[in-house]
């Protein structure tokens, strides 16, 4: 499993442009993670972080 | 005039209404989401089931009772539901412990001797006004209502059999 960074850590779940949740295809099923809230981090299988990382800049791939 | 103990609940407990012992207590946490997945700090995750997660893990329940005191966007403490018995999870359990415990207390209740209800007979109804006498001697209520209906039906039936009404 790998971790992506999807919000700035320390960011509040009241801050514009805050995501707090999203859906991804990951371990074979579309799945619903709600980011940590002091990491901001989510975790999917490493396939689907490769994608989310590629794919979108401000996400940011934190191990795995 | 029926009274129920107030060691009620201890009472029952005797009969076998909760033959349950101290059971594991769970924290309940629900989700505005039906179903969704959230990563704790120390990498376990939360998973929420038709918006709901039980844990009894003290550092889960730390990190989501500060989120929830935060004021986080999906999870939230509903306050009729806190804690639940671990048992209670499975819904038919829970509504089966209800169901004895409810039959059991109605038990308790009719077969308490503290709960003296006395004993009468129906005796037989006195008409209160001397327009209901008629009614209330033919074996009526003593409604105006009801010997009305008595003699519409006896206008009718003395109609049907083609002889002049009374009075007419």
């Amino acid at each position: 499993m790998a971790q992506v960074q999807v919000n700035t850590p320390g960011m509040t779940s009241t801050t514009p442009g805050y995501i707090s949740s999203i859906t991804v295809r990951t371990g074979g099923a579309d799945t619903v993670l709600v980011p940590n809230a002091t990491t901001g981090q989510i975790t999917v299988d490493a396939a689907a972080a490769t994608r989310l990382v590629q794919d979108y800049a401000k996400f940011k791939l934190i191990s795995g | 005039m029926s009274t129920l103990p107030t060691n009620l609940a201890a009472k029952l407990k005797t009969l076998g209404a909760e033959a349950v012992q101290p059971e594991d207590t769970l924290r309940v946490y629900k989700s505005h989401l039906p179903y969704c997945k959230y990563a704790f700090g120390n990498g376990s995750e939360a998973e929420f089931i038709k918006g709901v997660f039980y844990t009894k893990k003290a550092d889960q329940i730390e990190e989501l009772d500060t989120l929830i005191a935060k004021g986080h966007p999906v999870f939230y403490i509903d306050p009729n539901e806190t804690e639940i018995v671990a048992e209670d999870r499975d819904p038919m359990v829970k509504m089966r412990k209800q169901i004895r415990a409810e039959i059991l207390a109605e038990g308790f209740v009719k077969t308490n001797p503290d709960n003296d209800m006395g004993k009468s007979a129906q005796g037989p109804l006195n008409a209160a006004s001397s327009r209901d006498i008629a009614s209330v001697s033919a074996g009526g209520n003593g409604a105006s209502g009801d010997q009305m209906a008595k003699l519409v039906a006896g206008l009718a039936a003395a109609n049907s059999a083609g002889k002049p009404a009374a009075g007419a």
